[in-house]
């Protein structure tokens, strides 16, 4: 139990606002340091009250499990869990591997896995299903923040992309930013009728609130009959579904902004099965700018959500907390970039 | 020690009863309890599958997947496939990309018995590993291409899909196709470019096999190296009439290529894949291709390793074949 009161103890040796440790709750609680250790770490055969009694305690000295200790006193081994919600979509396959890849440059080994409903996300983040690693970095899918109630998860966590969260690290993808930009190059290239092809789950996310606002600045209202979804999200197929039944409304429109690329891929195979040239009848435009928008016939325009830079910051503050980083939960904006290719009409 | 369907019950505050109409989804649950049984499935980490148990007795209930990389789209597919299939028989499993990193294979191989109860190697191009290691946990190669090891197999037809596509050419009236990338079923008795089975099934339609020119693609099968290698096909056989590709994306380069180039496919040139990748139903025109069948081949895969955990399996190496299916398309037929 040592390495806890290293923690608060400066080069020289001199407690510097010592920090409580694992012992100080033991001797509050009246209780072994094991069994304070048993209760931290949620182990089973500890009896209600003294969980209660381990808690008060700890709380009253001002305690608060220290990770990277933690994880010297359980022998972890610098193991980082990368959690992904699947492998299909190119965006998750990319940013796990380009986690894995930056975690290894920093020493730390890593584990990739898949969690394909949110339950599973909210397990691998409390860190049920994750007890093999030190820490966690999450790409969520369907994972709140706000799900986990106020408890702490065993482990470092970083969240990457997804909706801001205020009790984790997480790095906030330019969302917003690009897809204003792209929408503006949409009406500063003459285009003005722009149906907004989505996935049904996410009307609230920055995604769509920087198409909405750019077509404000335009002094554009959104309108509802150029709104299409399709059936489920995320897939080339919900694409195709949702541009099909626009097209048989007979409603007109010159550009299709889509929620990503998959999403653009299944338009504008629909558009060309039904004789709508792309870019000339209509502008079509992604967003993650995958390999697939750059060999689309046409090329398609996206956005890359610079993803070398939301590694990059997720790595960082996940290192600073292995390090022994406490303080508050931070937030990292990282930027966006348009990716002009044929499909605009350039 | 797996925590078990009373706890759960317990910290959810509700009876057994509740947790087991949670799990089956059965109607009529109130949204709260829903919610508190499944935030303490999730705490507890609880397993609700009955199958997984009896597995996981005394093991990890973890299953390695060692696969070169994640950004092939193919290779991603068959990840999940298995990491579902895994799932679905109450393993947990873990992904372990090499990124062709030698060494990286035989760590995971010499991690059995303490972080998984048995290995996934997903052909990791070239790092077939020197020794297989003394362990009595199970190894299972999925798709091992060219591989000798003697261990648990797993593979696609590779002699069916030769002959598949060697057909659909012969009735396409295509005569001069040209490979771009590795054919895949050259096998570790092959010197030549072109396998023996590829070569038989050319020729049983009528091709000229020693006038079929293979393009390498000089690195990784993406769709850059796939409009690559379509340019140096032309360069090769200006009058080639068929590109066989090694896998979708390269075919979806060099869909790309041709498209810009200005030459019509199927009307000039017929495009095959391999990999059946979702993007081949929405390329224009779209993608003809071998479903080598990643849900059958997964399948397989966990069907060797769970016989092997239990002991039921016989002590040599088993193969298993998994067939194929042609999917044919716009870029060898034409628009309907």
């Amino acid at each position: 139990m040592s390495t806890d009161a290293t923690n608060g103890t400066s080069a020289n040796g001199a407690s510097v606002n010592r920090r409580p440790t694992l012992a100080d709750v033991a001797r509050m609680a009246g209780v072994s340091a094991k069994t304070v250790s048993n209760v931290m770490l949620d182990r089973p055969n500890v009896s209600v009250r003294t969980r209660a009694t381990v808690w008060a305690a700890a709380e009253s000295v001002g305690y608060r499990p220290n990770h990277a200790g933690r994880g010297l006193v359980s022998g972890r081994t610098g193991r980082i869990a990368v959690v992904v919600p699947n492998l299909f979509q190119p965006y998750f396959a990319e940013m796990a591997e380009r986690l894995i890849l930056a975690l290894e440059d920093e020493g730390l080994t890593t584990t990739l896995r898949i969690a394909g409903d949110v339950h599973a996300e909210l397990a691998a983040v409390i860190g049920s299903t994750t007890r093999d690693a030190d820490g966690v970095v999450i790409c969520p899918a369907h994972f709140r923040a706000a799900a986990l109630g106020g408890r702490a998860p065993d482990n470092p966590v970083v969240q990457v992309g997804g909706p801001p969260a205020t009790s984790l690290d997480c790095v906030i993808m330019g969302e917003h930013a690009g897809a204003a930009a792209i929408t503006r190059h949409l009406l500063d290239a003459g285009r003005r009728r722009l149906a907004i092809i989505w996935n049904g789950l996410s009307t609230e996310s920055g995604r769509y609130a920087g198409v909405v606002d750019a077509l404000a600045e335009r002094g554009i209202e959104p309108d509802p009959a150029l709104f299409a979804v399709g059936s489920d999200w995320d897939r080339r197929e919900s694409g195709y579904e949702a541009m099909i039944g626009l097209l048989r409304t007979g409603v007109e429109f010159d550009a299709a902004v889509c929620a990503n690329d998959a999403t653009a891929i299944g338009v504008m195979r629909a558009l060309r099965s039904h004789g709508r040239r792309i870019p000339e009848d209509v502008a079509v435009t992604g967003f993650d700018n995958t390999d697939e928008s750059e060999f689309a016939s046409p090329p398609l325009t996206s956005v890359s959500p610079e993803p070398e830079a939301m590694v990059a910051a997720a790595v960082r503050m996940l290192v600073e907390r292995l390090d022994g980083y406490d303080g508050p939960a931070r937030a990292v904006h990282t930027g966006a970039e348009v990716m002009i290719r044929r499909s605009s009409g350039s | 020690m797996p925590a078990t369907m009373k706890e759960v019950a317990t910290r959810a505050g509700v009876s057994l009863k509740t947790v087991s109409r949670v799990v089956n989804r059965e109607p009529h649950i109130r949204p709260e309890t829903m919610a508190r049984v499944e935030a303490a499935i999730a705490e507890l980490g609880w397993t609700p599958n009955p199958s997984a148990r009896n597995l996981r007795t005394g093991r990890t209930g973890n299953v390695g997947i060692v696969v070169a990389e994640l950004r092939r789209p193919y290779l991603a597919m068959l990840v999940e496939a298995l990491v579902h299939e895994a799932g679905r028989l109450g393993l947990t499993a873990t992904v372990e990309p090499t990124h062709r990193r030698p060494g990286r294979v035989s760590d995971v191989l010499g991690a059995r018995g303490h972080l998984y109860d048995g290995v996934l190697l997903i052909d990791p191009e070239g790092l077939e590993p020197d020794t297989w290691g003394g362990s009595p946990q199970p190894v299972v190669v999925v798709q091992g291409g060219r591989w000798r090891a003697q261990v648990d197999r797993v593979d696609e037809d590779v002699v069916e899909a030769a002959g598949l596509v060697a057909r659909h050419l012969g009735l396409m009236a295509r005569t001069r196709p040209v490979l771009l990338g590795p054919d895949r079923a050259r096998s570790a008795v092959d010197h030549e470019d072109l396998s023996a089975v590829l070569r038989a099934a050319l020729a049983a339609v009528g091709i000229e096999t020693a006038a079929v020119p293979r393009i390498s693609l000089g690195g990784v099968g993406d769709r850059r190296a796939g409009a690559r290698a379509a340019e140096a096909a032309l360069r090769v056989r200006p009058d080639l009439d068929a590109l066989l590709c090694v896998n979708d994306e390269v075919a979806t380069g060099a869909l790309s290529y041709l498209a810009d180039q200005g030459i019509a496919v199927p009307d000039d040139v017929a495009i095959i894949g391999y990999d059946n990748l979702a993007d081949g139903q929405f390329t224009t025109p779209t993608l003809t291709t071998v479903d080598p069948s990643p849900a059958r081949l997964a399948r397989a895969a966990l069907e060797l390793l769970t016989e092997r955990l239990r002991g039921g399996a016989p002590a040599g190496p088993r193969q298993i074949t998994v067939p194929v299916t042609l999917v044919r398309r716009e870029s060898t037929m034409g628009m309907p």
